[in-house]
């Protein structure tokens, strides 16, 4: 009776406890807990429950949460004005999950490569008679993975005439059109993560409202029509949070200023554009930047605001180019330093699955005069530069910019630079010189539209004696800002050959006789290329991988061809725009119309020692099977295991390379075989 | 709640009222009134500190979004609370059932908030037996894991209840549940803690 008694009284404790029930209720549970023990240890063990849950920490909002839902209201664009009644948005809110992102894009980019690879192949297997130069015109299907410690360096294919050499070509324009781009990917990547990554179910309630559009966990939440956000808005939002004067000064700049207009200080000098275009480098302490944020551990802060440093994010995803190459200048005054930075980027590279990147080279010393950094800061010391090229997407970019500025290295310098951003970045280090002349080295960060002029990370920031003596010491150099031709063509065209294939020996080779062929009287070079993959069909139906791995390759000659290789892409591209002090004599020379980069650049080859030694100790392995399986071997094994080599090789001068060879023998009559049928 | 339902309902009709004819700056008051409660109550129901900041905006941006439909049927803070109570469970959902090891007390808070309370430790020369204070940072520890640990639904009524102090019948609203409903599930869920926090109870009672 008593248990009986204990299950209906136990049921009301909670509700006793809290005062909700009814007297008459209450009183009997009172009479119940005078005569039972066990619900009195009952009561007693709910009000400790009680006790511990409402001791709880309690936490606070982020001080910055007003600042926060305003920057989310003006990129939602909730509203189409001021005082109007408030307008659905277009897209649910949220913030990107990187990690998410980035592992969608890279099973979409698995995927992609696989459907091509069985495509190619097949396709491949029907053309056999394709030479090199067909290949490159029919934009025949050409994979391959180039890894190269130092830069790309030239390398030449055994392409055998029934092969097709599956040169890289990987910045090159026919990447951008093929499924193993990045270009390709990230678009695929792009309609798989929508910028806004917060799941379009969201709660919601309500039956007896107009409820926001929010639905229950779980149901779909539609789209709706975007409009924009009056700016009293973001005032009002900031004022009752007691952040008025710091509200103002950005709504002003987002909403009712235009940009400001750069101008470089009158007097001062203008820092000649150099590879780290505007290297913001007032803002070389953490809490200048989006630093801040990820230190403080709000590492979801709206992508936006971790963009500090570079474009913001719809400016990266309303490029029209969203395969837009980025190009990394990792400066560092410590060559170990230098190269942990380096080494973290291949590392992300790796684990994104960004096939499209590569190093353009190092370079040491760096010329400090065009280096804004190192110009601001005279007592550096000696530094290196390594420049990496990749395409990536915003999730991509930012993704690394917040790697970068949570683990590089102090006195390292990361500057990211895109065409568009070297189009417009040297007016805004112009402005961060002329604030670090007036002595307001922190607010340059946040003038004059200078919030997207690249990503500095530790150093010490350069006083105003320091920074006045770089400019005494510094030779006015003239302010070169891209013609609107040429910033359109950075902009609208993938970057291709014309502007990184020379620097590029390998994107080359597909198209043009081997390199070393051409560079030199004598005999010829035979420079070897990496492992080689080689995919070729020993009868119709049948195919056959042979891959060879570990060769080798030290040869000085190589270097010089890539360091020409290097230079010539970047005088003739512009991309990066540095101009070294052995380069600018070519520089002069080809803007004085005497002398082409490639002119150039094969003087420079042509001035190269010989060859001296080149040793290749392939091994091969040989898988019989269709295409289909072919191919799939080539993404799952083969090509990992070329990249594990690649990443595993400590030789400057390693290259490794796969090629991708269809061989397809002809039959008896002569007529070209069909490729095996899936 | 801090004040009779009936005022903070009329105010913030009033401020809502602005709201919808235009005057933004009723919103951000509403906004930094509710701030850190919905930011609370999603970081509870989460179950993860950070994505609480993230939730809190999604739930003003919610409530900005539909707020020119609101009709006032029911308080704004019982609307907005209804909001966050919702993303927070979905977000908890697609999260998964993880526990968050990091999000409590000062290892969730920034070094310099951290340095902050030391220094002001130290200077009111706080007696307080260190070991006592670890014994209680470690018993919010495991409360907070039993809590993230009990189910959605009871979690959520104990969150309101306990933590930020509804009564039934408001919850009743936030939750569009009977009271009835409410009731049982803060006694189950309070049960469930009981079961979990078994160890804690008892030494809490011998002390007591």
């Amino acid at each position: 009776m008593t248990g009986h008694s204990c299950e209906q009284f136990e049921e009301h404790l909670s509700a006793y406890l809290d005062e909700e029930l009814e007297e008459n209720v209450a009183a009997k549970v009172t009479e119940h807990l005078q005569k039972c023990p066990r619900c009195r240890a009952t009561l007693g063990d709910l009000q400790r429950v009680v006790s511990l849950v409402g001791r709880l920490p309690r936490g606070k909002a982020a001080p910055e949460l007003s600042e926060l839902v305003i920057a989310r209201l003006e990129r939602q664009q909730l509203y189409g004005g001021a005082g109007e009644v408030p307008k659905v948005s277009a897209t649910p809110p949220g913030v990107l999950r990187f990690g998410r992102l980035i592992a969608s894009a890279a099973v979409v980019l698995l995927t992609v490569l696989a459907a091509y690879l069985t495509i190619d192949l097949t396709h491949q297997a029907r053309q056999p008679d394709l030479r090199v130069a067909d290949a490159e015109k029919a934009t025949e299907p050409t994979r391959a993975m180039h890894t190269n410690r130092d830069s790309a360096g030239p390398t030449t294919t055994a392409a055998r005439p029934e092969a097709i050499a599956m040169a890289p070509r990987m910045m090159g324009k026919d990447t951008a059109t093929h499924a193993l781009a990045p270009g390709e990917s990230m678009r695929f990547a792009k309609k798989a993560t929508p910028p806004e990554d917060r799941p379009t179910t969201a709660a919601a309630p309500s039956s007896q409202e107009a409820e926001p559009r929010v639905a229950k966990p779980g149901a779909p939440v539609p789209a709706s029509q975007p409009s924009s956000p009056p700016p009293a808005l973001a005032l009002a939002l900031a004022n009752a949070a007691g952040e008025t004067k710091k509200a103002r000064m950005d709504v002003g700049r987002a909403v009712t200023e235009p940009p400001a207009k750069a101008a470089p200080a009158k007097g001062a000098p203008a820092f000649e554009p150099s590879p780290q275009p505007a290297n913001d480098t007032s803002s070389g302490r953490p809490e200048d930047s989006g630093h801040r944020a990820t230190k403080a551990g709000t590492s979801t802060r709206p992508l936006a605001e971790r963009l500090v440093g570079s474009m913001t994010v719809d400016e990266l995803e309303q490029h029209p180019a969203d395969a837009e190459p980025v190009q990394l200048v990792v400066t560092a005054e410590d060559a170990a330093d230098q190269e942990n930075v380096a080494r973290q980027l291949r590392s992300f590279f790796a684990r994104n699955a960004i096939v499209d990147a590569r190093s353009l080279g190092t370079r040491a010393p760096v010329d400090t005069a065009s280096n804004f950094y190192l110009a601001q800061t005279p007592s550096a010391r000696p530094a290196s530069e390594e420049r990496f090229l990749f395409r990536g997407t915003p999730t991509q970019v930012s993704s690394l910019l917040d790697e970068l500025s949570q683990s590089a290295p102090r006195n390292s310098q990361v500057v990211l630079m895109t065409p568009t951003l070297q189009a417009e970045g040297w007016e805004r280090a112009n402005i961060a010189a002329q604030m670090l002349r007036e002595g307001q080295p922190r607010k340059a960060k946040f003038s004059g539209g200078s919030d997207r002029v690249g990503i500095a990370k530790g150093g010490a920031l350069p006083g105003r004696e320091r920074v006045e003596s770089a400019q005494r010491q510094a030779a006015p150099a003239q302010q070169v800002v891209p013609d609107p031709a040429t910033r359109s063509r950075w902009l609208n065209e993938p970057l291709g050959r014309q502007q990184v294939a020379s620097a590029s020996p390998m994107t080359e080779q597909a198209a043009s006789p081997p390199v070393a062929d051409r560079a030199a009287p004598g005999p010829p070079a035979t420079l070897t290329e990496g492992p080689v993959l080689e995919v070729s069909r020993p009868a119709p139906g049948q195919a056959r991988v042979a891959q060879e791995t570990e060769p080798t390759e030290r040869d000085g000659r190589a270097s010089t061809i890539r360091q020409a290789r290097s230079d010539e892409g970047q005088i003739r591209g512009g991309f990066g725009g540095g101009v070294s002090p052995d380069q600018r004599p070519a520089r002069q020379a080809i803007q004085a119309g005497s002398a082409t980069p490639g002119d150039l650049a094969e003087r420079q080859i042509a001035a190269a020692p010989q060859s001296q030694t080149v040793s290749s100790q392939p091994q091969t392995r040989v898988v019989p099977g269709p295409a289909r399986a072919v191919s799939s071997r080539l993404q799952e094994r083969d090509l990992g295991r070329a990249l594990s080599a690649a990443r595993a090789s400590k030789d400057q001068d390693t290259c490794v390379t796969v090629v991708i060879t269809v061989q397809t023998p002809p039959k008896a009559n002569g007529e070209s075989p069909a490729g095996p049928q899936p | 709640m801090p004040a009779p339902a009936t005022a903070i309902q009329f105010e913030d009709a009033l401020l809502v009222e602005q709201c919808q004819r235009g005057d933004m700056s009723a919103f951000g008051q509403l906004v930094a009134k509710y701030q850190d409660k919905v930011f609370n109550t999603c970081w509870r129901i989460s179950g993860n500190r950070d994505d609480a900041g993230d939730l809190t905006q999604d739930v003003f941006c919610k409530a900005l979004e539909a707020i020119g439909t609101f009709r006032r049927k029911s308080g704004f803070y019982t609307w907005v609370f209804r909001i966050a109570v919702n993303l927070a469970i979905s977000q908890r959902r697609r999260a998964g059932r993880t526990v968050n090891l990091t999000g409590e007390e000062d290892n969730a808070k920034p070094f310099d908030q951290q340095a902050a309370g030391l220094k002001r430790r130290v200077e009111q020369d706080d007696a307080r037996d260190p070991a006592e204070e670890i014994q209680d940072r470690e018993i919010r520890a495991l409360v907070a894991r039993a809590l993230e640990e009990i189910e959605d639904e009871y979690r959520t009524v104990v969150v309101l209840r306990d933590i930020e102090g509804f009564d039934y019948g408001e919850i009743a609203d936030i939750l569009e549940v009977p009271s009835g409903t409410v009731k049982s599930r803060l006694h189950r869920g309070r049960m469930a803690l009981r079961e979990r926090l078994g160890s804690v109870l008892e030494a809490s009672g011998r002390n007591t």
